[in-house]
């Protein structure tokens, strides 16, 4: 496991998850205070402060699988929820996942609006959001979510 | 030439250890599993360091269709026509083509290429390889793939959509890409290579996500599918814009890493089986060809604080802050004047309006008047105004032509206390002295 993986594991401690539709996750996440302080940088206009970027960690998919995943997040659970990023996997819907299962961790990094959710902020509720997947299919799982922290070298 | 499947094992053992590319590791037992499109003939590799005399563009679909660039689209067009003729067990053949990504990218593969970070090195060289064949079968050195930049264009480039033509394909269901689909702008300022183009087996970069899958899915026919995406020609020109990304995620200040002794395999237009080493492939210009333009960060524009000299309340910017200020368009303009002074002349008033090259007469409606800049108030309580320092940010925006100009090197500040009900000024203005003055965008 890479440095900043285990760090980010660290940090981006998993609060709880909660699946609420078929084609939907609810993450609530602590925001570690260094990508809080980098969220400020960009808000306040630092060119320098990279993307925060979410881990789908355990993300699990059929052989030739595909859909497309948005995540949104919300300041506060039941508020309105903002997209952050629209990602997704190669491949076609499959009503059940054909053999052999394959599971990845997919980084996503999230875009400008994610500055305001984050900066200032000590927690997030992310929803995972699973478009284009067969609506018979069992729910599609990930392990947990997190955000990855670059260790210092 | 050729070998046993053992030899081959041995062979790929020995060149890579225990790296994760095992390209066509698998070829003989995949002989007649997939048909020509998933089966390559398993043969000893040589290796092949890239030696490009010139270093051309590789231009986008849209500067391709322009007038300028209608014969080196007829070429391209013409050495697709010729590749897709090609026998299907040719092995620089259209369907060997398919075949190599089909190959990389089983289902049944632990370690697919998409999967980790071999996966933007990969089709960097699966394009290149690609490349020089349509030069050899063009007869023409100078032929250069081109890019599909759906972050400008998310409509399918018009030279692959006519019909009667090689670039077109029947297998397409096209849905349309949204703006977010194709956001390239987290991706560039990602900052490191495990999170933008991945790790070993099963961690995927970043790079394979975002617009590379919600391009492929968008299709909904053969572009959408993980194995047979080659088929389409769109494949060629989508892959060339997500090479682009990766050299712009590098023009950008980002490092890539070293990939030590891992390599690619192919069959050079010489239909020779080539091994590659993938540290070879780190910078696009030693293989002949560079992008007519690469993806740019838009970062937000930093705020700017122009230090204004304040002297007797004439404000004179220095005459390379003037020139910035005039020349260099920004969203909003606040002058901010710092801890004005001289109030206390107006001991009865806390609403003060402020003008520029103006000392207007007594009864002026502020608000009215072009000269007008804003207003600043202090606090009044039990009938007197608090003192302590006041501050104005004044929003110049709409006004600058007014304030500096080209021609306009300084201005004057006067303030003048007003009445808050009716807005006019109820005694001679006086020169506005403060702390310091300055200008934010």
């Amino acid at each position: 496991m890479h440095p900043w993986l285990r760090c980010a594991v660290v940090c981006g401690l998993l609060m709880c998850n909660s699946a609420t539709k078929n084609n939907e996750l609810r993450f609530h996440l602590s925001i570690p205070k260094a990508i809080a302080a980098q969220e400020e940088r960009r808000l306040a206009g630092d060119a320098a402060a990279p993307a925060p970027v979410l881990i789908l960690h355990g993300l699990e998919f059929g052989a030739n699988e595909g859909f497309k995943i948005e995540l949104l997040g919300e300041a506060k659970p039941g508020g309105s929820p903002v997209s952050l990023a629209v990602t997704g996997v190669v491949g076609h819907p499959q009503r059940t996942p054909q053999l052999p299962l394959r599971k990845i961790d997919l980084p996503v990094p999230l875009n400008d609006a994610a500055a305001q959710l984050l900066a200032n902020h000590t927690e997030v509720t992310i929803i995972v959001h699973f478009d284009h997947v067969d609506p018979d299919r069992p729910p599609v799982k990930i392990d947990s979510i997190y955000f990855s922290t670059p260790a210092k070298e | 030439m050729s070998m046993n499947r053992r030899t081959f094992i041995r062979e790929f053992t020995f060149t890579i250890g225990s790296a994760t590319m095992c390209f066509w590791l698998e070829s003989e037992s995949a002989w007649g599993q997939g048909g020509p499109e998933c089966t390559l003939p398993a043969a000893r590799a040589t290796t092949w360091v890239p030696s490009e005399p010139k270093v051309l563009k590789r231009f986008s679909t849209t500067e391709m269709d322009q007038p300028a660039h209608a014969a080196a689209l007829a070429k391209y067009r013409e050495a697709i026509c010729k590749i897709r003729a090609l026998p299907a067990n040719d092995v620089i053949g259209w369907d060997k083509q398919i075949a190599q990504h089909c190959l990389s990218c089983a289902p049944s593969k632990p370690d697919n290429i998409h999967f980790s970070q071999y996966f933007l090195p990969w089709h960097r060289a699966f394009l290149y390889s690609l490349e020089r064949i349509l030069r050899k079968l063009s007869g023409d050195d100078d032929l250069r793939l081109m890019y599909w930049n759906w972050e400008t264009d998310r409509t399918v480039p018009a030279i692959y959509t006519k019909a009667n033509q090689c670039l077109f394909y029947q297998n397409r269901g096209f849905q349309g890409l949204s703006p977010a689909d194709v956001n390239v702008q987290p991706l560039l300022t990602t900052a490191t290579w495990a999170q933008f183009g991945g790790g070993g087996s099963g961690q995927t970069g970043a790079a394979f996500g975002g617009p590379h899958a919600n391009v492929h899915d968008a299709f909904n026919g053969d572009m959408s599918d993980l194995q047979f995406s080659p088929r389409d020609p769109i494949f060629y020109a989508h892959h060339g814009n997500i090479d682009r990304l990766w050299s712009s995620w590098v023009k950008a200040g980002h490092a890539n890493p070293d990939f030590g002794q891992a390599k690619v395999y192919f069959y050079d237009e010489d239909r020779k089986f080539r091994s590659l080493l993938l540290n070879e492939l780190r910078d696009e210009r030693k293989l002949g060809y560079e992008y007519s333009s690469l993806m740019s960060p838009r970062f937000r524009i930093p705020v700017r604080n122009f230090a204004l000299a304040l002297n007797h309340a004439l404000v004179q910017p220095d005459p390379e802050t003037h020139r910035k200020i005039v020349t260099e368009a920004a969203e909003t303009r606040t002058l901010v004047v710092h801890n004005i002074k001289g109030l206390e002349k107006f001991p009865t008033s806390n609403t003060f309006a402020i003008f520029g090259d103006k000392d207007p007469k007594v009864g002026t409606t502020a608000e009215d008047d072009p000269e007008f800049l804003g207003m600043v108030a202090t606090v009044k309580a039990g009938g007197k105004v608090l003192g302590g320092p006041l501050t104005a940010a004044l929003d110049l925006t709409p006004k600058l032509a007014h304030v500096l100009s080209k021609d306009k090197k300084s201005f004057r500040l006067s303030i003048a206390p007003i009445d808050r009900q009716t807005g006019k000024t109820t005694a001679p203005a006086i020169p506005l002295e403060a702390e310091k003055v300055a200008l934010v965008e």
